[in-house]
């Protein structure tokens, strides 16, 4: 059945989490979908069992990472993860001693990196795709 | 087990409250500063122009009469108080108890639709919201708490990342309380780059808005018409500063970078083109049964809440309300009526959107045709120490932002945008409402939460 795993037959399907910020990296994300669309099939869920990648936005605190790593619990293999953004990619101006801010890399293994405050939209779903790539060639 | 006031202490507190109530004075800010062991609470009024005060100084652990009952949008800024500091405002808030044949909800946070982490804990019955208790969820970066001790221009590039929405008027109104604090008196054409910029990020917000209403009416093809605005717009963002988002453009003595006549005529351009598809979309969705009526039959707001509430939901209803009268920036030398409407419904909320757009271009054109020349910046020490609250218009309605320096560096900070004022009204607003209609009541209302310190 190996020949089934090269089709793509489905959508690949993201699940967005607003750690806490300013909604800027969000919003990047769902531009690109609206205005780069010459790559189909990404769509969005709110449900960690139908989802192939986590994407992460915004600082990460105490209370955030505890919601991120329940919900990447939840996600079944394979999975990819990825942070958009200056504040989950390394925390930004928000990251200081003692304060409680992740960068997302702190908390789980992420596989690409958006950067930039705020990233560009361009280059969003080429990402999300090769993630995507990354995570079922780590199965294999 | 906190210091209850005595019965003396809460009478004469709550009767110089009554008494800023009773001069028709309106609170619209509250702050908190903690030296050694007691904790000064500032109560600022507004009526016009004009501000006034009441200062309270209570030991550690206190708890103290809450100031809802008399000005229902001070809730939000005393729960903000009393999760940083030690001190509780009256008895707890209590959660409401299922009540049996009643359905359990919760929205948020982690649903990727909602635009900010927000927990709903919503009770229905027949689909209809019967009572509701909110919590921002896990959105907390406590922006004022980072702030404090740091060098103004670490500060400005922080609040700059408040929200989005607000962003880069929040770092206006910063600047501008610095400059005060500091006797510096910014170059003309500065602060007409301020004021372009300033509409320029209120435009882009409610762009973001009219996208989600477009979406919760179930009009895709309209939201990605708006998404399209949105990338022309970032466009001519980065013509005039390199930043889609403008940040980074506003500096303590002026604007970082002197941009050019040319390129803000270019950018003025791009902006002012969207007035037509503006319009038509404005007609379209007046002209459009279904999407008249379903705007028209969903989240009304009686006019005594409708007046006590901030921004667009205030001015939904009829009521008039300028921040930019109040502002540091020069928009008394432009000519514009502010838009208000009457209904209190999401279609009087949603053409006020659309009219507001429409008076962020106007003063866009205005600005640019007012540009002075002459320089953008200056050099001046800002190692001064004081107090400074300033006001000033964001996308949504007003922001508030107090700041307090010492020697140069900033000792505390507090602001607050409109929401934090409309935010206790929604369990009020939303009972009642059908749960499918959730969605596109909360986005009339133009919640914007990242703009409060939560």
């Amino acid at each position: 059945m190996s020949w089934l795993a090269k089709i793509k037959s489905r959508s690949i399907s993201v699940l967005p989490i607003q750690a806490g910020g300013c909604r800027g990296c969000l919003l990047q994300f769902f531009l690109s979908l609206s205005l780069y669309s010459e790559i189909k099939g990404i769509t969005v869920t709110g449900n960690p069992g139908q989802a192939d990648l986590l994407l992460i936005t915004g600082c990460i605190n105490e209370q955030s990472k505890k919601a991120i790593l329940e919900i990447y619990e939840k996600i079944p293999e394979p999975k990819a993860v990825i942070s958009i953004g200056a504040c989950s990619c390394s925390g930004s101006l928000f990251k200081k001693e003692g304060k409680g801010i992740y960068a997302a890399e702190d908390i789980l293994p992420v596989d690409a990196w958006v950067r930039g405050c705020t990233p560009n939209p361009e280059e969003i779903p080429g990402t999300i795709v090769r993630a995507v790539e990354c995570a079922y060639e780590k199965v294999k | 087990m906190g210091r209850r006031w005595t019965g003396k202490q809460s009478y004469n507190f709550v009767c110089k409250i009554l008494g800023m109530k009773h001069t028709g004075f309106e609170l619209f800010l509250i702050a908190a500063e903690q030296s050694e062991k007691t904790l000064k609470i500032e109560y600022k009024f507004k009526k016009g122009d004009q501000l006034d005060s009441i200062e309270i100084n209570v030991p550690e652990n206190s708890v103290i009469p809450s100031v809802k009952d008399i000005f229902p949008g001070g809730l939000w800024m005393q729960q903000e108080i009393a999760r940083r500091f030690p001190v509780s405002f009256g008895a707890g808030e209590s959660e409401d108890q299922l009540k049996p044949g009643y359905s359990p909800i919760e929205w948020g946070p982690f649903h990727p639709l909602l635009s900010e982490p927000a927990l709903f804990k919503i009770q229905s019955k027949d689909e209809v919201v019967d009572s509701i208790s909110i919590s921002t969820g896990y959105n907390y970066r406590g922006i004022e708490e980072l702030c404090e001790g740091e060098k103004p221009a670490v500060v400005l590039e922080m609040l700059e990342r408040t929200s989005l929405i607000s962003g880069i008027s929040t770092g206006i109104a910063f600047a501008f309380a610095v400059e005060k604090i500091n006797n510096i008196e910014i170059p003309e054409k500065a602060k007409w780059i301020r004021l372009i910029l300033n509409e320029m990020s209120c435009f882009k917000a409610n762009l973001y808005c009219l996208n989600q209403i477009a979406q919760c009416l179930g009009l895709l093809s309209d939201g990605s018409e708006v998404f399209r605005l949105i990338d022309l717009f970032n466009e001519s963002a980065e013509q005039i500063c390199d930043h889609p988002q403008l940040l980074g453009i506003t500096k303590i003595e002026g604007v970082s970078t002197d941009i050019s006549r040319g390129n803000i005529y270019a950018a003025n351009a791009v902006l002012q083109d969207m007035k037509k598809e503006l319009e038509s979309l404005k007609s379209k969705w007046t002209n459009t049964h279904s999407i008249y009526k379903r705007l028209e039959t969903t989240g009304f707001i009686d006019s005594n809440t409708a007046k006590q509430m901030s921004g667009r939901a205030a001015r939904g209803a009829g009521v008039y309300e300028d921040p930019r009268k109040y502002s540091c920036l020069p928009y008394q030398l432009l000519t514009y009526t502010v838009p208000t409407s009457r209904g209190s419904n999401c279609l009087s909320r949603t053409m006020l959107l659309i009219d507001d757009l429409l008076l962020s271009l106007l003063l866009i054109d205005q600005g640019v045709e007012n540009l002075p020349d002459g320089n953008a910046t200056i050099n001046f020490n800002i190692a001064g120490s004081g107090k400074v609250i300033v006001r000033e218009q964001d996308a949504y309605g007003e922001i508030v932002v107090l700041v307090s320096q010492e020697n140069g560096n900033i000792k505390f900070i507090k602001t607050r945008n409109s929401t934090t004022l409309n935010f206790p009204f929604l369990p009020d607003v939303l009972k009642g409402c059908e749960l499918t209609d959730l969605p596109l009541v909360l986005t009339s209302l133009n919640m914007d939460l990242s703009g409060m310190e939560k």
